[in-house]
């Protein structure tokens, strides 16, 4: 029902078929996608990595706060947000739309039409992000939370956006496979989400601000609406794609997948307000209620999850992207229940301007949505490009790597944010010893920050590599094709080019 | 597809819902809100900021000082405080009254005096009653309670009245610093804001913070030149030898900005007593019986600095600051050091009552006239069963020229070595 394509997610040789380590005979679906996604993932790979340097940089500074004082360009106020935005909008969000691109594609059996559009789109977003970043560290932050951007950064990504998202929703459109998938519903949701709630936030916020708290009450619902419900929609989405694929059966509980579908978008967009927010008693008295019955949703997708993975025992999944998608899921849930606890107003009391908040949000960007975007881009995209990744064991040790990393960072965060917090609330303690108190989580957070940036590097190092092996085939073949004329005339002529031209690509 | 347009339109519909609520809502409910009147006031509240101070939350917002304050008291709810005004002309009976109230009260000192702590409304109600009867008069105070309050970040929790003229409005979402609601109330020196600015370790030992340096530049000054008035007054570890080192404007703007930032103010919805005589109080301070004017002076001097940390018992708070009732420090035979405490400000080390405490505590020289200040000492070394000598303002004056106009936080073994 949901693949045509039965092999598995290995990361070796083996799951693609020889024929197509030449790129020229690829399928026309994935030839349509190559150099658009080659150009949202590239960036997002560059992105991903100055992302992890600069919270090194941010959290380095807890243990030395003279670590690079004197540049006002790196004081810890611009590079933690910095950081925070070039993980969510610099890696998520384009990796996000790439995988988008790819299952729409790959769910509708119709190629990408105007590749060039989609390519100038790829190259504004990052543009945009890198207009954001130098914003953000020259001190022109917007000072919204996940909002930093300057105006000028965050026009060119509305718009960047709107021209993925439109090429993206014609490819839908023009799909040969009519049926609808379970992928699709989110996908096409977080397509329009975004638009929507970045547009709002940005005119209320930044070219005619409200005035007061509502300024506040706009920040925590778009914060909320981006970092939950877009997150959520576009990596459940994928995931609901590789799941039944790597386990080589169809996805079990479709009206259970609708189901989720359905709670998700419903009380996921009202989460997010803190229950001791200096708001009228009924915003956040209505969020701590709609995020508790997102426990809902996250029961709904554990049930297909389990009942995917586990319903049969013939079958036994292998392979670096179904475990990045695997982790991520039990991310996934993890996430959300440390939001439902965070939205009840005495554990709120505990962990509010805690290390526990910091703690849920990188567990949801980077063990949730990083992780499942890894396992697909390691998955999609040797198909795409067609060539096998130049350094794939790089891709397992990628894997554990993030892992211990995701561990020794999120977890340190949250008990270190309880006991913090518990501290904060006895006014016996003094407010340094309380501080003090969290030093040591921070000091093994940095050693997860740390091998973070390990792995994004050789992630990043795979997906250059992938581009420049391309590359180079590419150049060899234009080469080829200008001086082949000169040496042949007939068809035999031609034939011996073509096989030398494969014999070197090989090579 | 024909579920297609279902599911489309049952997303867009849930988001469209939230936005109404979350998003038009408060626009409607808040966006147009106006100053409110204060509590037992005819004054209008929040009043604009200072151009400096204005500027000065740019400075905030550049350089992200939200990533680790946060700018919102929270509170757990409100309680009462019953005070004993006048034991009028039955004293005994008023007394008897009292203790039938509250059985472990010691007596009564003959001054203000605080009967019942944090108790229900209709308990207090009651318990004035009581004294009422009796011929006493008592009124109840009206105190918040949580442990924001209690670690001195606000007399009050934050209130969306607080933020009217934010923009952008930051509240922030982690405590690696302590809340910035209050600073101006707790920290009301700026010369204290611009040396832990240029250098936190100096004055908050162990601190986090990293030291914005690049707001500040280094002036070499010229022979025969004089220095200048800006100049800031640091440790001898941190000079520059032939140098000094001048705020640039947007330190200043910085310091002004936060010494802006007070939640001292009863609203309507948000109510609280504040201590008697402080800026918000309404009514002239009056001295009630067997007082003199300074006392009453210094009582409400107190009120308004002083009590958010000591206590309005004088008792102090655990990890905040030391008692003053009964303190060795308060009890000595002149003011000399009490009184370079508060003109200098103090730091580190010292010992209380046989306890040890790390303290910071801001000059409050720049805050308080000489008049003032003389008060203040004089109400604290008489008062809670204090009973030194009262301070004159000739003497603060004479000191306060000795302490010098921007003057370097004390150590507690420079103070011992100050005569009493």
């Amino acid at each position: 029902m949901i693949a045509s394509e039965k092999s598995g997610g290995n990361f070796g040789g083996a799951s693609v078929p020889a024929s197509r380590l030449v790129s020229s005979l690829a399928p026309p679906i994935d030839a349509s996608l190559r150099v658009p996604l080659l150009a949202l993932f590239g960036g997002a790979a560059f992105w991903l990595v100055v992302s992890s340097v600069l919270a090194m940089v941010a959290s380095i500074k807890f243990h030395a706060p003279n670590f690079l004082a004197d540049c006002p360009w790196l004081t810890y106020g611009r590079v933690q947000p910095a950081a925070d935005d070039a993980l969510l909008y610099g890696f998520c969000i384009p990796a996000g739309l790439g995988v988008v691109l790819w299952l729409f594609a790959q769910l509708g059996q119709a190629p990408l039409r105007g590749t060039l559009v989609p390519v100038v789109a790829a190259k504004l977003w990052h543009l945009g992000v890198l207009i954001g970043l130098a914003g953000i560290l020259s001190g022109n932050s917007t000072g919204f939370a996940w909002l930093e951007f300057p105006r000028a950064g965050s026009v060119v990504l509305f718009f960047a956006y709107l021209l993925l998202a439109l090429w993206a929703m014609m490819n839908f459109a023009a799909r040969r496979e009519r049926a609808l998938f379970p992928s699709h519903w989110f996908l096409v949701a977080a397509l329009f989400w975004f638009p929507w709630i970045y547009s709002t936030a940005n005119l209320f916020l930044v070219a005619w601000p409200a005035r007061g708290v509502v300024q506040f009450a706009i920040n925590l619902w778009f914060t909320g609406n981006l970092l939950f419900v877009w997150l959520a929609l576009v990596g459940i989405g994928a995931a609901l794609y590789f799941l039944p694929k790597f386990n080589g059966r169809p996805l079990q509980g479709y009206y259970f997948a609708l189901f989720a579908f359905g709670t998700l978008v419903l009380f996921g967009t009202w989460c997010g307000i803190p229950p001791g927010a200096p708001l009228p008693a009924w915003i956040p008295t209505l969020s701590s209620v709609a995020a508790t019955l997102t426990v809902v949703p996250v029961l709904a997708i554990g049930v297909i999850t389990w009942q995917t993975l586990f319903g049969t025992t013939h079958c036994e999944p292998k392979g670096g992207p179904f475990c990045f998608i695997r982790f991520g899921l039990a991310s996934f849930v993890l996430a959300t229940l440390m939001l439902i606890a965070t939205a009840c107003p005495r554990i709120s009391r505990v962990t509010e301007f805690t290390w526990f908040g910091p703690a849920q949000t990188q567990l949801q960007l980077y063990g949730f949505f990083a992780m499942t975007m890894f396992g697909a881009i390691y998955h999609l995209l040797p198909r795409v490009v067609g060539f096998e990744f130049p350094f794939p064991k790089l891709a397992r040790v990628h894997f554990w790597i993030s892992l211990l990393g995701v561990v020794l960072l999120v977890f340190p965060l949250a008990i270190g944010g309880v006991e913090q917090g518990l501290k904060l609330n006895n006014p016996d303690v003094g407010f340094m010893d309380a501080l003090k108190a969290t030093l040591p989580f921070l000091r093994v957070s940095t050693i997860g920050l740390m091998l973070l940036l390990f792995g994004n590097l050789l992630f990043a190092l795979n997906i250059f590599g992938l581009t420049f092996v391309w590359e180079k085939a590419l150049v060899k073949k234009i080469f080829t094709a200008i001086t082949a004329p000169l040496e042949t005339e007939g068809e035999a002529g031609s034939a011996s080019a073509s096989l030398r031209r494969d014999k070197e690509v090989r090579t | 597809m024909k579920n297609g347009a279902l599911i489309f339109l049952a997303a867009f519909l849930a988001l469209g819902s939230s936005w109404c609520g979350f998003v038009l809502a408060p626009w409607l409910q808040l966006g147009g809100a106006k100053q409110t009147t204060i509590l037992n006031s005819s004054d209008v509240y929040p009043v604009g900021r200072s151009g400096e101070a204005s500027l000065g939350l740019q400075a905030y917002r550049a350089n992200g000082c939200a990533a680790c304050h946060t700018k919102q008291v929270r509170q757990d709810g409100v309680a009462c405080d019953v005070i004993l005004i006048d034991a009028g002309k039955n004293g005994e009976a008023v007394q008897a009254a009292a203790q039938a109230v509250n059985p472990a009260l010691p007596g009564l000192t003959g001054s203000r005096q605080t009967i019942l702590h944090t108790i229900s409304k209709t308990e207090a109600d009651t318990a004035v009653g009581k004294i009422s009867a009796a011929g006493g008069k008592a009124e109840i105070s009206i105190i918040a309670i949580g442990p924001d309050i209690a670690r001195c970040w606000g007399l009050r929790g934050s209130v969306a009245e607080d933020f009217l003229y934010d923009n952008p409005v930051q509240l922030g979402s982690l405590r690696a610093g302590p809340d910035l609601a209050d600073e101006g109330t707790r920290l009301p020196d700026i010369n204290w804001q611009l040396v832990h600015l240029y250098a936190p370790r100096t004055l908050m030992e162990g601190s986090m913070m990293p030291p914005y340096r690049y707001l500040f530049e280094v002036r070499k000054i010229k022979i025969g030149g004089k220095p200048s008035p800006d100049a800031l007054m640091l440790p001898p570890e941190l000079a520059v030898a032939g140098c000094e080192i001048v705020p640039k404007p947007e330190a200043k703007e910085l310091a002004e900005y936060l010494l802006s930032l007070r939640v001292d103010t009863p609203l309507p919805d948000a109510p609280v007593t504040p201590p008697s005589g402080s800026r918000a109080s309404t009514g002239g301070e009056l001295a009630g019986p067997g007082e003199d004017a300074m006392f009453a002076r210094g009582r409400a001097v107190y009120g308004s600095l002083c009590g958010l940390c000591h206590g309005n018992d004088g008792l102090g708070k655990p990890g905040q600051a030391p008692p003053l009732a009964g303190s060795e420090w308060v009890n000595c035979k002149g003011v000399q050091r009490l009184a370079r405490i508060s003109l200098a400000g103090i730091n580190g080390k010292i010992q209380v009552e046989g306890k040890d405490w790390n303290l910071s505590m801001a000059a409050m020289g720049a805050a308080l006239s000489d008049t003032d200040l003389a008060a203040v000492l004089t109400y604290i070394r008489q008062s809670w069963g204090n009973q030194a000598g009262a301070a004159a303002a000739a003497e603060v004056q004479v000191l306060r020229a000795e302490v010098g106009v921007r003057p370097q936080p004390l150590t507690g073994n420079q103070l011992k070595s100050v005569t009493e």
